[in-house]
């Protein structure tokens, strides 16, 4: 992925797992056919004649508008994740996301209060976990998701060093 | 049940059981605190039950009189005496929780944490790190008041909760425990030899403030001097017996009126503010409701204005008119007798209507300012004044340091608890961040090629660096101007969306600890905002290692200080000359920092 404008000059990104695109999609199928089982449901039943009522045209824009979403957002799934990338400089972490609307986090080593790790079921199985970064300011929203475990652990581990070396109060 | 935090303590005194979780170095809280604590409850539950039954008590009174109950009682005194007995129960009950919850409530400060322990059956023991403390407030209740007691509440770092409020003391204890606290906190109560010290250090840190302009002209010498906060009175007297002693002579000698509001001003902007124009465009909107609903009904012929009046516009119009009053009200009673002193420990403010409060905010817990101008106030140049400080959280009311002010109030405030700006000409920096508008001084604005986006306020909407601080300014009809120091800095991100892609430009956020505004600009030119990211974040990193001021007025900590503002300084290249879009390759203090090596 090139570089984006807004994206600090000589700065190489290190991307996550490629296995986050594959929890993403098992997450992203099942959301949305949970979503369009109960937006079909009263379609379904209106086409068998159960009940009645609901124009054809709003059933078919509707089905229309939610599976081109759902197909879209699928679609982009890799590139979402590809768009996501991280970089430890010499006195801060930088971290990146989006494609449409990007955006790139500065958080330096001093500022970290603590680095949170997190793995739900899923993303155990893929062997991934979600890095989460905390300075006392909450709008700091510093997430690096789907890192592979060895990476989570090392970058708790160097984090926590270079927190340490240039840790001091608020 | 917090046997946890029982057994912490447990090891301290062997011989005490779980039964017994205090000892005699807990000291009790003040014997009316339950009462006071209770409240309005305290009044108001025997009010509400009086004047519920009101029939009845009258009914009971008239009986009494007529000498009916006298009769009553003499024939068949049993239901009588219990009902006395049932009322007298209960008064003993509440007597005896007020009293247990008096017993059980404990304080105590040891050398590192102020520790209070609370509660008969859930046992609740909270402490705060003293190095910790952000702020001290005094708050003062009506009941307080009139009883002459006061609560002390030390907010730490961590969380958004309080973490230890002492509820109640006499005001007087209150008050020495509170410098006692804040001395402590700074790290003034030291060993008075290194104080001594410190006053050797050549060309103190009095020096290094000495070589920076102020804003406020006429108040540069009154500037927050580190050198006089150094009393040499102060530490002499560090004993609990000397402490009261101590504190008079400091308040004697560095107590300073910075900023007062008169009444009447207070009233003014009150008057002038949101609550106005909430009220104005409930009142358009009304107007307007009135006016949909003649139209319509003129369509029938038969419905008059009052119909409409009463019909559509009063019902809505009330609950909004006393949405009002409380908002003016509350602003009114907040504001009311404001007065902020700069003393040994910090800002001192104390403002209330009834119930007062008294807070001590030092200059190093602000993590950031902001200026607000309310488009009503322009008129009159008043402005408002609130402070970022971690511990407070995002509400609003305890965290204004000046609820309405003139522009030298402004300048003497800032001037206070901010660091000094470190330019040539810091009082035209400061005040076109407040009004002015344009590229003028080194403020930037949203280019033209992105009016689109901002057709209002693109000229006022930019930033500005300083050697100590990055300044934002915005709002054309209301203004804004928000400034951060560089090292209190927590964390930054740019975001740029599809459209802002297209013109090069991009917002940026400073993020700093929950407070009442957040420090963020949008559509800044793209590579004016890289810039100042890139600046920023090497600044942050890199100031951050000055600036460990958990006891910020240690000696280490102050020649630290002084030197980073030597070498501010000296630094041939400044942001402030070059401009702000272009900031200077970040300044080379890493190299002399002992503390890297």
């Amino acid at each position: 992925m090139p570089a984006e404008p807004i994206d600090p000059t000589g700065v190489t990104w290190t991307r996550v797992d490629e296995r986050y695109i594959t929890v993403k999609f098992i997450t992203g199928i099942l959301g949305w056919v949970i979503t369009l089982a109960v937006v079909g449901t009263p379609i379904v039943l209106d086409t068998l004649g159960v009940f009645g009522g609901i124009p054809l045209w709003i059933k078919i824009v509707v089905s229309a508008v939610l599976l081109t979403w759902a197909a879209v957002d699928l679609w982009l799934i890799p590139r979402r994740i590809r768009a996501i990338g991280y970089h430890e400089r010499q006195d801060d972490l930088l971290i990146r996301r989006g494609i449409l609307f990007q955006r790139v986090v500065a958080v330096p080593y001093g500022r970290l209060q603590y680095v949170d790790i997190e793995a739900g079921p899923l993303m155990r199985r893929y062997g991934l976990c979600t890095v989460q970064l905390k300075t006392a300011a909450a709008a700091t929203d510093a997430v690096i998701p789907g890192a592979s475990r060895e990476e989570g652990a090392r970058l708790r581990e160097e984090l926590s060093v270079r927190g340490q070396a240039r840790l001091a109060g608020l | 049940m917090n046997e946890q935090a029982t057994e912490d303590y447990a090891t301290e005194k062997p011989k005490r059981t779980s039964e017994r979780w205090f000892d005699a170095t807990w000291t009790k809280v003040h014997p009316l605190s339950p009462v006071v604590r209770g409240g309005l409850a305290v009044v108001a539950i025997p009010g509400l039950l009086l004047s519920y039954n009101w029939q009845s008590w009258m009914d009971a009174w008239e009986a009494f009189r007529s000498g009916e109950i006298q009769r009553n009682v003499e024939s068949n005194p049993m239901p009588f005496l219990l009902g006395a007995g049932g009322v007298l129960l209960v008064v003993a009950l509440i007597f005896a929780g007020f009293a247990l919850s008096w017993w059980f409530t404990r304080y105590k400060i040891t050398a590192e944490h102020v520790m209070v322990k609370s509660g008969i059956f859930v046992r609740q023991h909270r402490q705060a790190r003293i190095d910790r403390v952000q702020a001290v407030d005094l708050r003062q209740p009506l009941l307080a008041r009139l009883t002459g007691l006061a609560e002390l509440k030390f907010e730490v770092a961590e969380g958004d909760g309080t973490a230890a409020t002492l509820a109640f003391l006499k005001r007087s204890q209150a008050e020495e425990l509170r410098s006692e606290i804040m001395d402590r906190a700074a790290g003034r109560s030291e060993s008075p030899a290194e104080v001594e010290g410190f006053g050797e250090v050549p060309g103190g840190p009095g020096s290094a403030y000495a070589g920076f302009t102020h804003p406020g002209d006429a108040e540069a010498a009154h500037r927050y001097d580190p050198c006089a906060a150094h009393d040499p009175y102060a530490p002499i007297h560090p004993t609990p017996t000397g402490r009261a002693a101590a504190g008079l002579h400091r308040a004697a000698h560095q107590d300073r009126l910075i900023a007062k509001v008169p009444t009447g001003r207070l009233i003014g902007s009150v008057l002038s503010g949101w609550g106005t124009i909430f009220v104005l465009v409930i009142v358009v909107m009304a107007v307007v409701a009135v006016g949909i609903g003649l139209a319509v009904g003129s369509d029938g012929g038969s419905v008059s204005i009052w119909a409409v009046l009463t019909g559509a516009a009063l019902p809505a119009v009330i609950p909004m008119g006393i949405a009002a009053i409380t908002i003016y009200y509350q602003q009114f009673s907040s504001g009311f007798g404001f007065t902020s002193t700069a003393t040994s420990s910090g800002l001192r403010v104390r403002y209330g209507l009834l119930e007062t409060t008294n807070q001590t905010i030092p200059p190093g817990r602000v993590q950031a300012l902001q200026i607000q101008q309310p488009v009503l106030w322009r008129p009159f140049r008043w402005f408002k004044i609130v402070v970022t400080v971690a511990g407070y959280g995002i509400g609003e009311k305890r965290s204004v340091l000046l609820p309405v002010g003139r522009l030298d109030d402004v300048m003497v405030t800032a001037a206070e608890m901010f660091p000094d700006l470190q330019v040539e000409n810091p009082e035209e920096v400061f005040t076109a961040g407040l009004t002015g508008s344009g590229t003028k001084l080194g403020y930037t604005e949203v280019p033209r090629r992105a009016r689109f986006f901002d057709p209002i306020v693109r000229r006022r909407r930019g930033f500005r660096t300083t050697p100590t601080a990055l300044m934002f300014r915005d709002g054309r009809a209301s203004r804004q101007l928000t400034m951060v120091p560089h090292e209190r800095i927590q964390s930054l991100s740019l975001t740029q969306g599809p459209l802002q892609r297209r013109r090069a430009i991009a917002d940026i956020f400073i993020h700093s600890p929950a407070g009442p505004f957040a420090a963020k600009l949008k559509n800044q030119d793209l590579d004016a905002v890289k810039d100042l990211f890139e600046y920023e974040s090497d600044h942050a990193a890199q100031a951050r290692r000055y600036s460990d001021r958990n006891q910020w007025m240690r000696l280490e900590e102050l020649r630290e200080f002084e030197r980073k503002a030597a070498e501010a300084l000296a630094a041939p290249e400044e942001p402030s000359t070059t401009g702000p879009a272009h900031p200077a390759a970040p300044l080379t203090y890493q190299e002399q920092d002992p503390r890297d090596r």
